[in-house]
């Protein structure tokens, strides 16, 4: 009789402190046992091995080296590419190429592992050959970002399930808020119309994408053929988006051109002047601020709910 | 009266001075063959007649009016000139070719008066082209296409006409021919011609006057029967050349 | 009599292009709904046509007429079924001059002058160079021709490699350099139509002359035609032409070559026949070219001078075959 009882109590406790660890909201206690040598799979299922803690990361990839600098391994980040201009910090590592990577300064800079996106050109490759450790990380959609927090901080040392599950808390928060509301407003995002005959913008499996669809709008190209696909003006027309949505840097068209296109003038977003420009380094790419980028976009689409 | 003149005429091209004091006068009616040895600068004269080069001294007016005075225009309703190329890459119809003639007459977008048309169909008849008319002139014999810009000059409707080797292209048959057919238009059209032949026999045979050039100079300007002494026919065209008679008519001929 | 037959003909075939260009589009509209857009109806439909479809119809249909119009211009002169804007490299120096006003931040209302001055020294370098004479004149031209278009493509990628922020101006051009009528605003066909119609006045007062060229500028002047200032003339029809084609749709080849020269072998030689038919015929040539841009990958959007050249190209090359004498 006593020891079910004793059974009972111990079942309970294992039971709380099983739940209290479900419902924590701080970051799980740190793993005391040492996580490295590490098999890791990259996003091109390549099996990577990390034999000790790495110290001198290269990053080639602007939403690399933000979670790079967001699980706090900035310090030992000692190249990035050019566009990694997140955070700010990040800028002043050395360069090591845009988009043609410079491979002796990557050699160069003796990096213990080389983080990269997906390249068609045979860069991974070169890297490898070059006797480089290289992991490759290219996160496209919001559902990309809890993986690559995971599996940067498994190569680093790093806790990215924490932060992986705080980003994903920011999120589901504004979907919670966004999942019952009575209509869900068209959007088009623009990506470029720098070419008129060739507008282009996001669709189904890109990150903003999902934004939109976190934020509680319903993207006018949802169910085109393609990531990034191609509308005509004619097709803008007629989808008669509800509200616009540019992106804030020195690339992209103003609200004002926009609004003074020829014909566009019968479109609902610019009858009802509800283009807006959003910070592009939260739609730029899928990074450790993806929360702020949820919330960011919904205030553009459901104001009424996110004062 | 004299209808065209070349008064005391020197010109050039560049440095080079071809044509020394030059004076011809052709009066209507007359057929003036202009005859000479190679380089003589028979050509060269002809294009000072016609206000192609402008003369360095010296005038050409036409029914007294000085040619370097009037526009283009004005200037192709006095004076005619047989084309020596007549090759287009264009598929023109004889007609269409005849009436280019009427260019300088036609309004300012090219409308075609009834005076334009009734002055392309007589060149054609008068140069027997009317089973041609339809037919695209790059698809003409030489001789055929010879007409075709004949017609077009007549068609001009100037009292002068001057043309350059006009049988050039021809087989001898219809060399004389068209000299003859040359002959009778100025007759009937009261027109004042001047054509350079390099034949001195069909000069002789279709021309009222032989002007004789050398060097430059019209170094004799007469008829026929004149102009084939068998003296100045050998100072100027050198040794080698004998005067005949035949059928009462002097002719030059080549002696081996 | 023939001539107007001809003309109505030509004309009616514009319209029915035209029609159709105006049907189709990425958006499917029926068309009752087409018509009563035309007529001023309020909805997206309406706007679409209004905005986006007839402007660009019009905009195609100015620019082939003018091209063809200046490729009759440029063959009656340089006596050369070969020539035209593009070929004898026209329109590649009114493309020049007008990236390089685009580079330099020009507004919208000087680009099409800039466009007229580029194809005016353009054109008048390849006057200069075929008057050079001889059986070469001809490969001269083209060579001219083709040696300038070459060199704008050059300092163009130049341009676009070398500067970012002038990259950013020119990406915009991008499109529109490889020939594109696809974004046509009513103030830009308004100047363009403008400019198109002086040019075209201009061409048909100098048609009937043009004729007299045909035994070279010598005869022209004997027939009574001022060849200077008739040259001079022809010539800045021609600019004025291209370089309105070239503002509108930046870089479009083969309309100037090939309209009037097969036009030739259906209606004679004659200019005052041949220029108004070109304009029309290129008008609807590339109204039709326009809408298979549109349609064949669709919805992709294929540049209408990538139309113009695959169609262009080969029926050149069979008009060559066919024609017994080609004078290179």
């Amino acid at each position: 009789m006593r020891s079910r009882v004793f059974a009972f109590i111990v079942v309970l406790l294992l039971s709380i402190s099983a739940c209290g660890g479900a419902v924590s909201v701080s970051p799980s206690p740190s793993i005391t046992a040492s996580p490295f040598p590490a098999t890791l799979s990259d996003f091109q299922n390549r099996s990577v091995t990390i034999t000790s803690r790495p110290e001198r990361l290269v990053s080639i990839g602007p939403s690399i080296t933000a979670f790079l600098f967001a699980l706090g391994a900035g310090p030992r980040v000692v190249g990035v590419d050019d566009f990694s201009d997140e955070p700010a910090e990040a800028a002043t590592r050395d360069h090591v190429g845009g988009i043609k990577v410079n491979f002796e300064k990557v050699v160069a800079l003796k990096p213990d592992l080389v983080f990269s996106v997906k390249f068609s050109d045979g860069t991974i490759e070169k890297l490898q050959a070059a006797s480089l450790n290289v992991l490759v990380v290219d996160p496209q959609s919001v559902s990309d970002v809890a993986r690559t927090a995971t599996l940067l901080g498994r190569a680093v040392g790093a806790d990215g399930e924490g932060l992986a599950r705080s980003i994903q808390q920011r999120v589901d928060a504004v979907k919670t808020k966004t999942a019952n509301v009575a209509t869900r407003p068209r959007v088009y995002h623009e990506i470029d119309a720098s070419d008129p005959a060739k507008i282009f913008t996001v669709g189904p499996g890109s990150y903003i994408n999902d934004l939109i669809d976190i934020a509680g709008g319903v993207n006018i190209a949802a169910r085109a053929a393609s990531a990034y696909p191609q509308l005509s003006a004619e097709e803008i027309l007629r989808s008669d988006p509800e509200i616009i949505v540019l992106s804030a840097d020195a690339y992209s068209s103003k609200p004002g051109d926009v609004a003074a296109r020829q014909g566009w003038s019968i479109i609902g977003a610019v009858k009802n002047n509800r283009i807006f420009t959003i910070d592009p380094n939260l739609i730029n790419r899928p990074g450790p601020r993806v929360g702020e980028a949820a919330e960011a976009y919904a205030k553009l689409v459901h104001p009424e709910l996110f004062r | 009266m004299t209808t065209l003149r070349a008064e005391a005429v020197t010109a050039g091209y560049g440095a080079r001075t071809v044509l020394h004091d030059c004076t011809l006068p052709i009066a209507q009616g007359e057929v003036v063959a202009i005859v000479g040895p190679n380089g003589a600068g028979k050509s060269t004269l002809l294009r000072v007649l016609s206000g192609l080069l402008r003369p360095r001294s010296g005038s050409v007016r036409v029914d007294g009016v000085d040619i370097a005075t009037l526009a283009r225009s004005e200037l192709a309703r006095s004076i005619a000139v047989v084309p020596q190329i007549f090759d287009t890459v264009f598929p023109f119809s004889v007609r269409e070719i005849v009436a280019l003639g009427r260019t300088a007459r036609l309004g300012m977008f090219g409308g075609a008066s009834r005076a334009d048309t009734v002055a392309v169909e007589r060149a054609i008849a008068d140069l027997d082209l009317l089973d041609l008319a339809s037919r695209r002139i790059d698809r003409l014999s030489g001789g055929e296409r010879q007409r075709a810009v004949l017609a077009m000059a007549l068609a001009q409707g100037a009292d002068v006409l001057l043309l350059d080797e006009p049988t050039v292209h021809l087989d001898p048959a219809h060399q004389v021919a068209m000299l003859r057919l040359i002959r009778e238009l100025a007759c009937t059209r009261g027109l004042a011609v001047a054509a350079v032949l390099h034949d001195l026999n069909l000069a002789a045979s279709m021309a009222t006057r032989l002007a004789v050039m050398a060097n430059g100079r019209v170094v004799c300007d007469a008829a026929p029967e004149t102009v084939f002494d068998p003296d100045l026919i050998r100072d100027v065209f050198g040794p080698g050349l004998t005067v005949l008679r035949h059928d009462g008519r002097p002719i030059v001929l080549a002696v081996p | 009599m023939r001539t107007l037959s001809i003309l109505a003909f030509l004309a009616a075939a514009l319209i029915v292009s035209a029609a159709a260009g105006i049907l189709v589009g990425a958006v499917a509209i029926g068309p009752s709904d087409v018509l009563a857009a035309l007529f001023g109806s309020n909805d997206v439909n309406g706007t679409i046509i209004r905005e986006l479809r007839l402007p660009r119809v019009l905009g195609a249909a100015l620019v082939g007429g003018s091209l063809a119009t200046a490729g009759a211009l440029l063959q009656g002169l340089l006596r050369n079924p070969l020539a035209d804007p593009f070929v004898t490299g026209t329109s590649a120096g009114a493309t020049l001059a007008a990236v390089g006003a685009i580079a330099l931040g020009a507004s919208a209302p000087i680009v099409p002058l800039a466009a007229f001055a580029g194809a005016l020294v353009a054109v008048t370098i390849v006057w200069r160079l075929a008057r050079l004479g001889g059986s070469t004149t001809v490969l001269t031209v083209l060579l001219a021709g083709v040696v300038l278009t070459s060199f704008v493509g050059a300092v163009v990628t130049f341009i676009l490699v070398s500067s970012d922020r002038l990259a950013l101006r020119l990406r915009a051009v991008l499109g529109w350099l490889q020939g594109g009528v696809s974004v046509i605003s009513w103030e830009e066909l308004a100047v363009a139509a403008v400019i198109v119609a002086a040019g075209l006045a201009f061409a048909l007062f100098l048609a009937h002359r043009l004729d007299a060229y045909a035994f070279g500028e010598e005869t022209a002047a004997t027939l009574g035609v001022d060849p200077d200032r008739t040259t001079t003339a022809v010539l800045a029809a021609t600019a004025l032409l291209s370089g309105a084609a070239v503002a509108l749709a930046g870089l479009v080849g083969f309309v100037g070559l090939v309209v009037p020269h097969a036009l030739r072998f259906a209606i004679g030689a004659t200019h005052r026949r041949l220029i108004p038919a070109s304009f029309f015929a290129g008008a609807a040539a590339l109204v039709l070219a326009d809408l298979g841009a549109r349609v064949l990958l669709s919805p992709a959007e294929l540049p209408v001078g990538a139309i113009t050249g695959l169609v262009g190209a080969p029926f050149f090359l069979a008009l060559l075959v066919r024609s017994r004498r080609v004078v290179v």
